[in-house]
């Protein structure tokens, strides 16, 4: 039978599992008395990938598997401690276990002497306290084998309340040889004693057969210790051996029996080959092909398709239908034709969203991975940080997940490195000893937040500007003028970072502007927040071109649009006397204490509309990064949500604009983007 | 042919052992965890329930206790589904109530073989 088909979940279910086992191994705490749950928990992440390793025939795996497991079920039964060698011990292992799974799944080289070296390393942790070698079993005893046996088969009376059947073991020992059975009826006890559920009988059982005592008593096994057996070679007289054809002596049996053994081994090992590498053949066609949906999404496909059967169905009809000849039928016809098509053409967008919807991933695939790297930093800098993950459902296109790790990792790293001060430091600066590092992603708008905030010593305003005029990245004129948000993005300047700075935590020859282009190539943002002796606070924004958002309809002109709702504050209709112009900043709103920059949308969009007075129309104020603008628009309607498709994908990207949408008549309304339209706004004043 | 219920934490496992007894004509129910398989077993009519240990939620020792004690599963036979070579685990679940073992890893043709032994 074919089970290379499992191998592709196999190797699915070993990552998930290897993950688990990493995720368990951080939180075994040495200082703390073990956790039996997280014990048990890691014991069985490593105890199923042992298991699928083998059915697989991927011994190597499994063997390797086999030792964490015995050391996992050691500490699980108390009898060894958790100590900080045993957890590196058993990370480093899980690293080469993900090498072994990996080199078994794409046929890769690998580096054999390190998965050795730790091999030995978790044998030398097994056998160094305990001298435990499980693996090794006493050697079979020389089994007696003969023509003749007699047996003694006394149940106990409840063997059959294991669901263990005494006729049946019969049946099995009929498959061996002949046999001659006699029932013993003497313990049937009176009717009125007897209960249908118990055994009263025993057998006598004689049986002819060449076979060997272990082959009579593995038909036992699982009831050895629900009966009474007693197994007795018949010594055959010394005429009757005469008369018969030779009868194997026990030697000769074994002789043959090894020889079949070491058949079957072979058969098997070849068989354990042949399957290994049509395995590798099938995952190196599955290797990130496979990608696992949330059922929902699925049931929405679906959903999607019952929808278009429909409208597939209703333009059947209207063929069916169709007279060419009849001038009245064909105007009615043209109608409900185009409505149809209208129809399918909304039901077949929604499948292409929702098909792309089963690309979106949640970030954890991301974040799940930093708890190590914080935890080997934490070791190798010798510093005590704590990472705290907020926001792990949040989804993200699969494609900005795969490109965003990198750039997050070496974001973590730097964080650690140069952000995070020393448990000594820490406390001098009158902060608890250890920092936390959270790491947090949130939906906002039409975009995904990811934050990575650390409470370290944060970044030094003047020293960068410092740095920034001695490399001549910036003049001196507008280094005295320099925000501090300008200064704290000089650290993703290219040529800031030089070599010397570069410790082989963060560095690996990336430097931070690397970490900007990445994100920046993702349609991305990187904002930087710092406070001197407090912490910084790195936010990406990225665009989520695949989203569904809450919608404000507004209109200007024939025109629809959509604004994002979480970017509302609010809408209100202005007089003349709220407005003020001012030379070389436009109009500005005199609003709640302050003065918003307004823009007039039918201006910015160049549209042709009668509301052109203040007074005619609607402001609506929006939030823009916590700065405020007010959009002059004609009118609002309602809200609803609306699917966000990229223009740039189909077009190209259009200021202020951050996608469009299809509305429930089927009409088209572009979707405003304010970080955008604040843009847009500031360059037509300059 | 029979129902069997197959209890296992591991995906890999559970479409292995479906797959190898459902191309018998078996019919398989799956369970992930004893929890799981203990509520599937109440559920319905069960020849034969196959059952890893080491699970979440419920290990496969506590339900075995637990389906024994089920009037409809006094005499079911129950198998138990064990890497550990060892005797430890297949006499605890022995003692829990278990007709007998499976060692993992176990080709279809010895799960076939040992099913057909307990089911004929």
């Amino acid at each position: 039978m074919d089970m290379s088909q499992f191998i592709a979940t196999f190797f699915t279910e070993s990552a998930e599992k290897l993950n688990e086992l990493e995720h368990g191994l951080l939180d075994l705490d040495p200082r703390q008395p073990t956790d039996p749950d997280l014990i048990n928990t890691i014991f069985r992440a490593a105890h199923t990938i042992k298991g699928g390793a083998g059915s697989f025939g991927f011994m190597a795996v499994s063997d390797f598997t086999h030792k964490m497991e015995t050391l996992l079920d050691q500490v699980r039964n108390d009898e060894r401690e958790v100590t900080p060698e045993l957890v590196e011990l058993l990370l480093e292992a899980k690293d080469g276990l993900g090498e072994l799974l990996d080199a078994a799944q794409n046929d890769e080289a690998l580096d054999t002497e390190a998965i050795a070296l730790i091999e030995r390393r978790l044998a030398t942790m097994l056998n160094g306290d305990l001298s435990l070698n499980p693996e090794e079993t006493p050697p079979e005893p020389v089994e007696a084998s003969a023509a003749d046996w007699q047996i003694r088969f006394t149940p106990h009376p409840d063997m059959m309340h294991t669901g263990n059947d005494p006729l049946r073991i019969i049946k099995e020992l009929s498959d061996l040889g002949d046999v001659a059975v006699t029932a013993d009826l003497k313990m049937l006890p009176a009717w009125s004693d007897f209960c249908a559920d118990d055994i009263y009988l025993s057998w006598q059982i004689e049986l002819h057969g060449a076979c060997s005592q272990a082959q009579i008593e593995d038909l036992f096994a699982w009831v050895e210790d629900e009966c009474d057996l007693v197994i007795s070679a018949i010594t055959a007289s010394t005429a009757a051996a005469a008369a018969e054809p030779p009868t194997p002596t026990p030697a000769n049996t074994l002789l043959i029996t090894d020889k079949l053994q070491t058949e079957v081994i072979v058969e098997r090992r070849k068989e354990t080959e042949r399957r290994e590498k049509s395995g590798r053949r099938k995952s190196d066609k599955a290797e990130g092909v496979s990608i696992r949906v949330d059922i929902n999404k699925i049931d929405s496909v679906i959903n999607n398709v019952g929808e278009l059967i429909t409208t597939q169905s209703i333009l059947s009809n209207l063929c069916q239908q169709f007279d060419r000849d009849d001038p009245l039928l064909l105007q009615s016809f043209g109608d409900k034709l185009e409505s149809a098509v209208d129809q399918l053409e909304r039901h077949t967008r929604d499948l292409q969203e929702h098909v792309m919807g089963m690309r979106m991933l949640p970030i954890s695939f991301v974040f799940g991975r930093f708890g190590r790297t914080v935890h080997d930093l934490c070791s190798k800098l010798g510093k005590q940080v704590e990472l705290h993950l907020v926001g792990e459902h949040t989804e993200l296109d699969k494609t900005v997940i795969e490109q965003i790790g990198d750039p997050l990792m070496h974001l973590i790293r730097n964080s650690m490195d140069h952000g995070f001060e020393t448990p000594a430091q820490r406390t001098a600066a009158g902060k608890p000893e250890t920092g936390v590092l959270l790491l947090n992603a949130y939906h906002k708008g039409g975009n995904v937040f990811i934050e990575i905030c650390d409470d370290g010593r944060g970044l030094d305003r003047e020293l960068l500007i410092a740095k920034a005029l001695e490399k001549g990245l910036i003049s001196a004129e507008t280094a005295e003028t320099m925000s501090d948000q300008d200064a704290y993005q000089l650290i993703m300047q290219a040529g800031f970072s030089t070599a010397t700075e570069l410790s082989d935590v963060s560095g690996r020859g990336v430097g931070m502007d690397v970490v900007r282009q990445n994100i920046e190539a993702l349609n991305g943002v990187v904002l930087i927040r710092s406070e001197q002796g407090v912490g910084t606070n790195i936010t990406i924004r990225l665009p989520l071109t695949l989203a569904i958002m809450d919608g404000q309809l507004i209109s200007v002109g024939n025109d629809t649009f959509v604004v994002p709702v979480v970017s509302i504050v609010e809408s209100l209709q202005v007089s003349d006397a709220m407005v003020r112009k001012v030379a070389g900043s436009g109009e500005l709103l005199h609003y709640r204490q302050e003065y918003l920059p307004i823009l007039r949308l039918h201006r910015a969009f160049g549209l042709e509309t009668d509301a052109r007075e203040l007074d005619r129309g609607v402001v609506v104020v929006l939030d823009v990064d916590g700065k405020r603008l007010a959009v002059f628009v004609d009118s609002i309607f309602g809200q609803q949500q609306v699917a966000v498709k990229s223009l740039e994908s189909n077009f190209q990207r259009v200021q202020g604009v951050m996608g469009a949408t299809i509305l429930g008549d089927g009409s088209i309304a572009l979707i405003l983007d304010p970080t955008s339209l604040a843009q847009m706004n500031a360059i037509s004043i300059h | 042919m029979a129902t069997i219920l197959a209890i296992d934490d591991s995906v890999t496992i559970r479409q292995m052992v479906a797959h190898t007894l459902k191309s018998k004509g078996h019919t398989v129910i799956e369970a992930v965890d004893g929890l799981d398989g203990l509520a599937k077993a109440k559920a319905g009519a069960v020849n034969l329930i196959l059952t890893d240990i080491n699970m979440p939620n419920m290990d496969g020792i506590e339900m075995i206790k637990q389906v024994r004690a089920l009037p409809a599963h006094k005499f079911t036979p129950i198998l138990t589904l064990t890497t550990e070579s060892t005797s430890d685990m297949k006499m605890k679940g022995k003692q829990a109530g278990a007709t007998g073992w499976i060692v993992k890893p176990f080709n279809p043709e010895q799960l076939l073989a040992t099913i057909d032994k307990v089911l004929r």
